[in-house]
């Protein structure tokens, strides 16, 4: 794909590929290597140092640390392609039908967005959770939803903005209308836009994860998740501060590499780039 | 072909208007009137070309054509059909029969799609070929227009804008229409460019019996192409002409200034030439009046008449196919007496009408009306 290979051509989104690859090895593998059990409570090692043992040390319960990072890991980054996924097939349709039929559908959808507009993500995530009970699910589905509005704006957006090129007034002429024009013509318009936003929508997930494992409000005990590693540490971050550090950090790490990508795929998107290596 | 034949498209008092929501409307908001009243008629295996600066509506007129707009008011009938309410089925049959080349070819070709793909869609929408012999088809189509068919998995980015606008003439052949709209088909070439595309086209026109309604604010182009031509002005038609007619002895004195303004090789031709002043949006036209009247040369000469403010001028017939929609067309002809309309009369008064189709008028209430109103003044 040419999109793939403009991207590595980006230095930074190259180093983002990178740290995306291993975070996403580390997150399938890793838990099938580690000899240890992420849940094992062994309370002669509460809050030990790091070691040869323990690598990043134990918590309150004297569970190791590094296994329950890598463990978390794949909670974490699960939960946040799974919402991101989520906000992004919610947002798409309803991006797609109020664009592309516009009237009154459009008039409709766009005020129920307005209204999920005027409350914040994170708030309208938690009232999620608050109905459904916080769980790993309900993060996923919290989430999603949450990030539906801004995402089904900006594609329809888009739509409205593909619908009026001459190469769609082109295919109305031969015929084309509906599920067809929007195969051929609208949705591969949207497709730039939509991967950009889908991956800039998988750093606010797993931000907003921690912010609701911070909350206790996302993936309960004992399973663990960065954003739940966090919240526990919180207790003991003058004794340990390593329990909330590590997993913030490594929260951190991952945002950073999928905003280095996002930015990468902005550019490699660019229809002035590809306008430059297409006319060449 | 000089337009001999039965009316393959009729325009029958077509008027489209813009902006202004009913409630705006009310309140006397700023409504553009695009096309105002337009009435022509157009044969099957004709080059008819509509020109006209930008303003003047030629671009809206040809989107109602391909139902890419429909009118406010008017019909437009095609084969004597009314196409401006044709929905599913009907409408489909229609974009089988009436295609569009468009202006920009850059704009007018999806950048992610490969030329085969864009050439198949006309097969798989109206169910007309598939598998061997769709391909058999597009190839034959990419021919037909000067390309090779091993240029089918290309994309648009991979040729230049003249080879663009003959995949753009390929996709409005595919469905082998009768008429097609071509929409300043080559005023977004280079000037190297242009002959050839329209070369192509005016070669297509005959081979394949195309009726060709060609719009272009390019009368060179225009004359060209086509055997006869209107001119619109604010979405009227000032003059329609056979081409001849037009070149050698325009009538209104828009078309005059617009000739004007083509350089001309003939020798001794020299530089005497109308010119328009001011621009298309610059003065409103009056009320009720000529719509060309305020930047009108001949009114001017004519001590600016009250008529050009108070009445509007309908088409009117001076010779056989040639109608001009102005007051004083004819009296240039007599310039010590002020306009006397009494040759109006005999141009186009007694006359029997001959084809009405032909002359650009099917609505023969309004060119009594006319005529009489000029014998009483």
């Amino acid at each position: 794909m040419n999109v793939i290979r403009r991207l590595w051509r980006i230095r930074s989104a190259r180093v983002g590929v990178v740290l995306a690859v291993l975070l996403l090895t580390t997150a399938i593998l890793g838990p099938m290597l580690l000899p240890l059990d992420p849940n094992a409570i062994d309370v002669r090692a509460r809050f030990a140092g790091p070691s040869t043992a323990h690598w990043l040390g134990t918590d309150d319960l004297g569970r190791d640390t590094f296994t329950r990072l890598v463990h978390g890991s794949r909670m974490s980054l699960f939960i946040a392609a799974l919402s991101a996924l989520l906000g992004t097939l919610l947002g798409v349709t309803l991006g797609v039908i109020t664009g592309f039929l516009g009237g009154w559908v459009d008039v409709a959808g766009m005020r129920v967005v307005d209204l999920f507009f005027a409350i914040p993500t994170l708030l309208v995530a938690i009232g999620i959770v608050a109905l459904f009970g916080p769980s790993a699910t309900t993060t996923i589905l919290a989430l999603g939803i949450a990030y539906t509005p801004l995402y089904a704006r900006l594609v329809r957006g888009t739509v409205v903005s593909v619908r009026s090129r001459t190469y769609v007034d082109a295919s109305r002429v031969l015929g084309a209308r509906g599920v067809r024009l929007l195969r051929t013509d609208i949705l591969p318009g949207i497709v730039p836009i939509a991967l950009v936003q889908t991956t800039a929508l998988l750093g606010f997930a797993l931000v907003d994860e921690a912010s609701l494992g911070f909350l206790g409000l996302g993936v309960q005990p004992p399973d663990a998740s960065w954003g739940q590693m966090i919240n526990a540490g919180r207790q003991f971050i003058f004794q340990a501060p390593w329990l909330t550090l590590i997993p913030g950090f490594a929260v951190i790490l991952a945002v950073f590499s999928i905003n280095l990508i996002g930015d990468g795929l902005r550019d490699a998107l660019d229809p002035r780039a590809s306008q430059r290596v297409g006319d060449t | 072909m000089s337009g001999i034949g039965r009316p393959l498209l009729e325009l029958d008092h077509v008027e489209r208007m813009f902006g202004g929501s009913w409630l705006g409307r009310l309140g006397g908001d700023n409504v553009v009137r695009a096309v105002d009243d337009v009435t022509l008629s157009i044969a099957a295996g004709e080059a008819f070309g509509i020109v006209g600066e930008s303003g003047s509506g030629k671009t809206t007129v040809g989107r109602m054509i391909v139902r890419l707009l429909d009118p406010t008011a008017g019909a437009i009938r095609f084969e004597g059909q009314d196409i401006t309410r044709l929905r599913g089925g009907a409408l489909l049959a229609y974009r089988r029969s009436v295609q569009m080349v468009f202006q920009n070819p850059y704009l007018s070709l999806n950048p992610r799609r490969r030329v085969r793909d864009m050439l198949l869609d006309a097969y798989r929408i109206h169910h007309l070929a598939s598998g061997r012999d769709a391909e058999e088809r597009v190839a034959a189509l990419m021919e037909m227009v000067g390309l090779r068919r091993t240029m089918l998995d290309r994309y648009p980015h991979e040729f230049s804008s003249g080879q663009r606008q003959r995949i753009g003439i390929a996709r409005a052949l595919s469905v082998e229409p009768r008429l097609i709209v071509a929409d300043e088909p080559v005023s977004a070439l280079d000037v190297s460019v242009q002959a050839q595309v329209l070369n192509l086209l005016r070669g297509l026109q005959e081979e394949l019996g195309l009726t060709v309604v060609f719009i272009s604010h390019d009368l060179r182009a225009v004359s060209f192409l086509c055997s006869r031509v209107a001119v619109l002005y604010l979405g009227q038609v000032m003059e329609v002409a056979p081409r001849r007619a037009l070149v050698e002895r325009a009538a209104h004195p828009y078309t005059q200034a617009l000739m004007g303004s083509m350089p001309s090789l003939a020798p001794g031709s020299g530089i005497t030439r109308e010119v328009i002043r001011g621009d298309i949006a610059d003065q409103q036209p009056p009320p009720g009046g000529c719509v060309f009247a305020p930047r009108c040369e001949l009114r001017r000469r004519l001590g600016d008449p009250d008529r050009c403010l108070t009445e509007r001028p309908w088409p009117r017939e001076l010779s056989e196919g040639h109608a001009v929609a102005c007051h004083f067309a004819d009296a240039e002809a007599r310039p010590d007496t002020d306009a006397r309309p009494e040759a109006t009369g005999a141009a186009a008064g007694p006359t029997t009408p001959t084809t009405p189709t032909m002359v650009g008028i099917s609505d023969p209430t309004r060119v009594p009306a006319v005529t009489s109103t000029g014998a009483t003044t």
